[in-house]
């Protein structure tokens, strides 16, 4: 069933890309999707992101621990896309918030005060117009990366969040509030492994079930492992 | 009215296929973006300029408008605001904030703006990334302006319905709606 929809989805986005004329050469055959204006990726696997979990973010009784090992599993769960990809270690001397330093950081509760309100999380990427990469794709035919510099990824304060009741189960730990909405508590682990795909290349999916897609309900805890065209997507990235 | 529609809806998908990365805000609707804005206006953009913030650490972009209408706050018409967003091109360096609002020089925007949260006074920053920034347009079989989202690559959390989720809507409704709001009733 999931699968005919994710083919439906996809079928869809073919049919409006040739009735709208939008960017299909990005999007690969399950529906997945790369960084496009420019193509932009890190130019060797390896990327290391560093958590610097000095604040955590408020949650429903998490400890330092559930929302650092649910970091590190969510950043590190595209390893299962491509052997090798990123890693994620706890560094408290890291800076916090958006550096371009070269340094790939995620940290908590927006230390520079620049992330306007209603939004939940974000990652800051940079890059360089005169250094790139060219690479033949799997689905994608041969595309020019401009080399990311950095990623850094910050989780926004005044927001609150869970984590899943363990690794792979898809479901949150118990007590979880999705109502009323001030006091909606949101996946952080989920939300690890959708801000590092974007800050490793990747774009949004068509498919609802992809951990790629636009979109993620308070506690909704099924949203923590890569599908299978995730990981196909992040196949054509190039390393 | 239905083709230009069609037309805008269009472009916005062109839009989203072409825009850069993703960041993850909560679905606003006109009454949440009112609430968290500071002020909302419809205006002309001036200029924009990238720069590195004091720190060096990251470009950020200013935006001037020149403001043509104001349905909430303490702006005039024909004072220019400035508007700071993260991101920019400064020589060979570029950085990105995933799904931040950008802007373009003669655009005509509606902008739902809060106070810079670092407190830098006098400057402005959109709220929810783009999902606070819309462009005006108007329909050419009417006459009437209409708001279009320009929201892009933003991975929202919860998706409960808006008046902006089947494209453009006609502008006065939008103003009208912010003014109710901002009014209290």
């Amino acid at each position: 069933m999931k699968m005919t929809r994710n083919l439906l989805a996809a079928a869809a986005l073919v049919a409006a890309g040739a009735l709208y004329g939008f960017a299909l050469a990005e999007s690969t055959p399950c529906g997945g999707k790369i960084l496009d204006s420019p193509h932009r990726s890190f130019a060797s696997k390896g990327v290391a992101f560093v958590i610097n979990n000095t604040v955590i973010p408020p949650g429903g009784g998490l400890t330092v621990n559930d929302v650092t090992n649910a970091t590190i599993r969510g950043a590190t769960e595209w390893n299962n896309a491509v052997a090798g990809l990123d890693s994620a270690t706890v560094n408290n001397s890291a800076p916090r918030g958006f550096v371009d330093d070269g340094f790939n950081t995620i940290s908590y509760e927006d230390p520079q005060r620049v992330l306007s309100h209603g939004t939940l999380a974000s990652t800051y990427v940079a890059w360089y117009n005169s250094s790139t990469h060219t690479c033949t794709t799997p689905n994608l035919g041969t595309l020019t990366f401009n080399d990311y510099r950095n990623a850094d990824l910050v989780y926004n304060n005044g927001l609150k969040w869970t984590v899943p009741a363990s690794p792979g189960r898809d479901t949150c730990k118990s007590g979880c509030t999705s109502f009323p909405p001030r006091k909606a508590q949101y996946d952080i682990d989920g939300i690890a492994v959708h801000e590092v795909g974007h800050g490793l290349g990747l774009d949004h999916s068509v498919n609802p079930a992809d951990t790629m897609y636009g979109s993620v309900g308070a506690c909704d805890c099924a949203k923590q492992s890569v599908t299978s065209c995730d990981s196909q997507t992040a196949q054509n990235l190039c390393y | 009215m239905k083709n230009l529609r069609l037309g805008i809806a269009m472009t916005a998908l062109g839009l989203i296929g072409s825009s850069a990365s993703a960041a993850v805000v909560l679905k606003l609707d006109v009454s949440d973006l009112t609430s968290l804005s500071h002020a909302v206006i419809v205006g002309q953009v001036v200029d924009t300029r990238s720069q590195w913030n004091g720190k060096h650490e990251y470009i950020q972009t200013f935006t001037r408008i020149r403001v043509e209408e104001v349905a909430k706050g303490r702006a005039r018409s024909g004072q220019i605001i400035t508007v700071r967003e993260l991101g920019g091109s400064v020589g060979d360096h570029n950085g990105a904030l995933i799904g931040g609002a950008t802007y373009s020089p003669g655009e005509r925007v509606l902008v739902f703006a809060q106070h810079a949260k670092d407190g830098t006074a006098g400057i402005f920053q959109t709220v929810a990334l783009s999902e606070g920034k819309f462009l005006v347009s108007t329909d050419s079989q009417s006459g009437r302006r209409i708001a279009v989202p320009t929201a892009h690559d933003l991975f929202y959390a919860d998706s409960k319905p808006t008046m902006f989720d089947k494209g453009p809507v006609d502008l006065d409704i939008v103003l009208n709606e912010v003014r109710r709001q901002a009014a209290g009733n």
